[in-house]
């Protein structure tokens, strides 16, 4: 009997292949998205990993500078004193070479392959190592660089380090050990520091040593350094981790939108046919046996549609992966990964849920079948009367989603995962209200369309009531994915507002100068500056890293100018700003303290060089520089606590707008060519946007695919409306409705559905983009904002509901227009 | 003396076939109506009835042959000045909209209008003032007993109801013409009687043409003539 069930199946969807194929199209595309995204996000880890493996190899820990750089003395001490072999010290910093921009790696080329094990590069030939030692100048050039450049044999090369130039001695090459890994240009420990002029000083010393020896290690290390495991960077590793959160959970709504169009399909394909089913059921076909025919018709649609998914998925993983590669390389790091990788597990995972989706959304449409009444499975008028009362029952059951919402999001304050639970609930409260509120604007527009349009104008309102079965899924599938574009357009109108008003909180000065790590300011220099005319004033800056047990910290130490510190306070206690002015004590970024649960009073222990230190917290600072600086002191208390008195940049004040070019011109004559980097406020803030948007260009494009796939949602309903509707616009046009009394008739109903749709997501979308703002970005990134109401993404929203119904409703009214009127008004 | 000008046919087929796949339903058909007449097309189930009906009423156009229409200027010679067969499909919407009134066999009332906004339809699609159609609509449900009932929708009424509705929506604007098809084949013989009735009283009353195509035999009493399709071919049988 299963097998007449399912060639009748068979049968039903060859003579109707459009709804086979929305039905296909609507898993296809929720799945691909989901595997899309996932693969990107695989790459993207992969990318991190390669970076973090390429600097660490086979190191097990660190010796660090404790804001500055390590004396030599230290590499020494280590390998003499304590007798630690498997030391071998890098110097980092960056070169220019033939216009390209690198990273310069300076090592112990006896010591590397012990130590890191040339995990992100390897020489041509083995040789080459000893020629860095030998040669002055001697560097080993990217194969892919020597190859641009022609470089073969011994060639000197022009290269620029912080503002310098020099001449270096190309002796061979390095490539990539491993796949998509960044190779920088290789040198000899001391060229390096002849290099960057910082003769005797160490960027950090790597270790291969075990836990007894990193005991000795820690004890006899000289103020000023610190041991630190060889791990990776937990907080970007966090902040990278609660992007691809974010990405996956974006995957899996448009997955959610999917099922949507799949119940709505598989709902009409077991609505046409309940006249079969009920004659079926009637000559005595078992309800269970019904049940399993139509479930097993949808695994069927769904193996079809799952697979026809993870093809698209892969496909668009090659096009998303630049998109993720570009926000998360806009953090932090850069990489050579440029294509997305097939993943067994991604697969597997994308079949289960597809398939998975699919079985959940047709058990509705399978049950109905199953339970109908014989006599009741055959009218049309029973079916629509129960989905009124459905419509009704589904507006009531809002309220329990809604308080789900709210226990899920009140028990876990810092779950990321729960967090996106809530926020599911929300959207099904949101889908489940829907179709009652279509159902009220529509009673509510009647007066108005017989006012205004007479009958045709009631037909057209009352046509989207009359079917509900139809065009309440797809209102609610539509009004769901429009409310994510709302919500995800006003989280980022309102991110973008954030972002702006701290950058012109922070940028205090009118133009920034700032020096490489090589090519340092001096005090001169910055009475030469403050001296200019048309400066009223300068800031200072110096940016360190802090390694400490919580991975490395990013302090800003800051001598403000007449404009004052630049800090967007969140929590201060009183006198905060005087006291970190004139005392040893911090001020931390939000994500900062909300990571490690800080409030002002806390204290927070950082190393300094003289030890480790408690820091009082006096404030907490608004910061949304991802993976930036963490923590602020003032510059006089990190001089004498870090012995460094190195500035990384200085801010100029300028007395008139108008002067700043003037000023600019003034202070490149001050220094030597290419020695720091000028840029002016508005510059700055022309970047971070850039950056920005470049950051939510991917929610743009997965937003787009939702959308795609409600559009679908909608044009299913239309089709099958068309379909069911058939005689009846047979009557009429029978009557003397004209074709395009008919096709207005048709777009004005689809009209409605979009308007219904955009009235629904409105709400929708601005319940989830307060809590994208105040919970999801809180909990991903520990960052606050306020929540803009602005008009604009409601508006374009609400245009895209009903701009995605009316172009949905083009092709059905066209349809109606060709149908043959005779045919039709013959098939009873 | 001046002999009595022969009334002129409203509508006029002449040679007229229609071929669905490869089965010719109509072949070189010849037929006429004067206004006011009432015509009976009989002939089995799948002779053509309903075809010719649809032909009739724009709802197809032939494959051959010429569709008049006459509303007594003789423009061309050939009997009307209005050729059906050569309007475009907007053309033949407005024709219906103000000259044809149907009747189905399974009445095809709108389900989301009320009974008075159903019949109301064809007035509002020919633009009469909502107070007049109201009047009009009033007046109509009245004379085909369905007072008291306009505020119901038609899943509410009873088959017989139904098809009462569906006579005073085909004769709400005054149409030249009442195309039923098989406007008994879904009642009883009780109530199928009682519509006929009435069907045949408007459109005597209000002289609309009527052309019904039926296969019972007690409606070729009501006829004025009754014509036969047999193979093809319509062929004028004694009432």
């Amino acid at each position: 009997m299963r097998d007449l069930l399912l060639r009748a199946s068979a049968r039903f969807y060859l003579r109707h292949p459009w709804q086979l194929a929305l039905a296909i199209a609507g898993v296809a595309l929720g799945v691909a998205v989901y595997v899309g995204v996932a693969l990107a996000n695989d790459s993207a880890r992969r990318a991190f990993e390669l970076s973090s493996e390429a600097v660490t190899g086979r190191t097990t820990h660190r010796v660090l500078p404790i804001g500055g750089a390590l004396p030599d003395e230290v590499f020494t001490d280590l390998v003499t004193r304590l007798g630690i072999s498997r030391a071998a010290p890098v110097i980092e910093a960056g070169i220019a070479v033939g216009g390209r921009r690198l990273s310069l790696l300076g090592i112990d080329p006896l010591k590397e392959p012990i130590v890191r094990g040339f995990v992100g590069w390897v020489p041509e030939r083995a040789s080459d190592g000893a020629r860095l030692l030998i040669e002055p100048g001697a560097v080993l050039l990217p194969e892919t660089l020597a190859a641009d450049l022609g470089v073969d044999g011994d060639t000197s090369v022009e290269a620029r380090l912080g503002g310098r130039s020099a001449t270096l001695l190309a002796v061979g090459t390095v490539r990539a050990a491993a796949r998509d890994t960044d190779v920088p240009v290789v040198t000899d420990i001391a060229t390096a520091q002849a290099l960057t002029g910082r003769f005797g000083l160490l960027y950090r010393i790597d270790l291969r040593i075990d836990d007894d020896d990193a005991a000795r290690v820690a004890a006899a290390l000289p103020p000023g350094a610190t041991l630190v495991p060889a791990e990776r960077d937990t907080a970007f590793e966090q902040l990278t981790q609660a992007f691809q959160v974010n990405l996956t959970a974006l995957g899996l709504l448009a997955l959610v939108v999917g099922m949507f169009l799949i119940y709505s399909t598989m709902a009409f394909a077991i609505v046409q046919r309940r006249a079969v089913f009920g004659t079926l059921l009637a000559i005595g076909l078992a309800r269970r046996d019904l049940l399993v025919g139509v479930w097993l018709e949808a695994l069927v649609l769904g193996v079809a549609a799952t697979g026809l998914g993870l093809a698209l998925g892969h496909v668009l993983a090659q096009g998303l992966v630049d998109l993720v590669l570009a926000t998360i390389g806009d953090f932090s790091f850069s990489s050579r990964v440029t294509a997305a990788e097939p993943s067994v597990r991604v697969y597997l995972l994308g079949a289960a849920l597809g398939i998975g989706a699919t079985l959940v959304s047709a058990l509705g449409p399978a049950v109905d079948a199953a339970r109908g009444a014989p006599a009741a499975a055959m009218r049309r008028a029973a079916l629509e009367r129960q989905s009124r009362a459905r419509s009704r029952l589904a507006a009531w059951c809002a309220l329990p989603a809604l308080v789900a919402a709210a226990v899920v999001l009140s028990i876990g304050s810092r779950s990321l995962m729960l967090a996106f639970a809530g926020l599911f609930f929300v959207l099904v409260a949101g889908a489940l209200v829907t179709p009652a509120v279509t159902s009220l604007l529509m009673r509510a527009l009647e007066p108005l369309a017989e006012r205004g349009f007479g009958i045709p104008g009631l037909l057209a309102v009352r046509g989207v009531t009359a079917s509900l079965s139809r065009t309440g899924v797809a209102t609610a599938a539509l009004a769901v994915a429009v409310a994510t574009v709302i919500g995800i357009g006003l989280m980022i109108t309102s991110f973008r507002g954030s972002l702006i008003e701290w950058l012109e909180t922070t940028l205090t000065a009118d133009l920034y100068v700032s020096f490489d790590e090589s090519a340092r300011s001096d005090d001169d220099l910055v009475t030469a500056i403050a001296a200019l005319p048309d400066v009223s004033g300068t800031s200072l800056t110096r940016v360190a890293r802090l390694p400490t047990a919580l991975g490395d910290l990013g302090l800003r130490a800051a001598q403000p100018g007449p404009e004052g510190w630049g800090l967007e306070i969140v929590e201060a206690q009183a006198g905060a700003l005087e006291r970190l002015g004139s005392e040893p004590v911090v001020a931390v970024a939000e994500p900062l303290a909300f990571r490690l649960e800080l409030r002002p009073g806390d204290r927070l222990t950082l190393p300094t060089a003289a030890g480790e230190r408690e820091f009082p917290i006096v404030a907490v600072y608004r910061d949304y520089d991802a993976g930036g600086s963490s923590i602020v002191v003032s510059l006089a208390q990190y001089r004498r606590l870090w012995n460094d008195d190195g500035v990384s940049s200085i801010g100029v004040h300028v007395t008139e707008r108008s002067r700043i070019p003037a000023v600019e011109a003034a202070i490149r004559e001050l220094m030597p060519r290419g020695s720091a980097r000028i840029i002016s406020t508005d510059g700055v803030i022309e970047i971070s946007l850039a950056v920005f948007d470049r950051t939510f260009k991917i929610t743009e494009v997965l937003r787009l695919l939702a959308a795609i796939i409600a559009f679908l949602g909608v044009l299913s309903a239309l089709l099958s409306i068309e379909i069911e509707k058939a005689r009846e616009h047979a009557v009429l046009r029978a009557l003397g409705l004209g074709p395009r009394g008919l096709a207005t008739l048709t777009l004005t109903q689809t009209t409605l559905l979009g308007a219904a749709a955009a009235i629904a997501a409105i709400p929708i979308g601005t319940a989830l983009a307060a809590l994208l703002v105040y919970v999801i970005n809180r909990r991903s990134f520990g960052w606050t904002m306020s929540l803009d109401p602005a008009a604009e993404p409601a508006l374009a929203g609400a245009a895209l509901a009903v701009g995605a119904a009316l172009v949905a409703g083009i092709y059905p009214a066209l349809r109606m227009r060709r149908a043959e009127l005779g045919r039709a008004l013959r098939e009873e | 003396m001046h002999a009595e000008p022969k009334p002129r046919p409203q509508v006029r087929l002449v040679e007229v076939s229609k071929t669905y796949g490869r089965t010719t339903v109509l072949d070189n058909v010849n037929f006429a109506a004067e206004r006011g007449e009432i015509v009976v097309v009989i002939g089995r189930s799948g002779s053509g009835k309903s075809t010719l009906l649809r032909l009739i009423g724009g709802l197809e156009e032939p494959d051959r042959g010429m569709i008049f229409y006459g509303d007594g200027v003789d423009r061309d010679g050939l009997g009307g000045d209005r050729r059906l067969d050569r309007m475009s499909e907007s053309e033949r919407a407005a024709f219906r909209r103000r000259e044809i009134g149907f009747v189905f066999q399974f009445f095809n009332l709108i389900p989301t209008l009320t009974v008075a906004e159903n019949v109301a339809l064809p007035l509002a699609l020919n633009g009469v003032d909502k107070a007049d159609a109201a009047v009009r609509v009033a007046s109509l449900l009245a004379e085909l007993g369905l007072d008291g009932s306009g505020e119901r929708f038609p899943e509410e009424l009873s088959g017989g109801e139904q098809q009462r509705v569906a006579i005073a929506r085909a004769v709400a604007h005054n149409p030249g013409i009442v195309l039923a098809d098989e406007p008994t084949g879904n009642l009883d013989l009780e109530t199928a009687e009682r519509v006929l009735a009435l069907l045949d009283d408007v459109c005597r009353r209000h002289r609309t043409t009527l052309v019904m195509a039926t296969h019972s035999p007690e409606v070729i009493g009501r006829a004025d003539r009754v014509l036969t399709i047999r193979n093809a071919r319509l062929v004028e049988t004694p009432p």
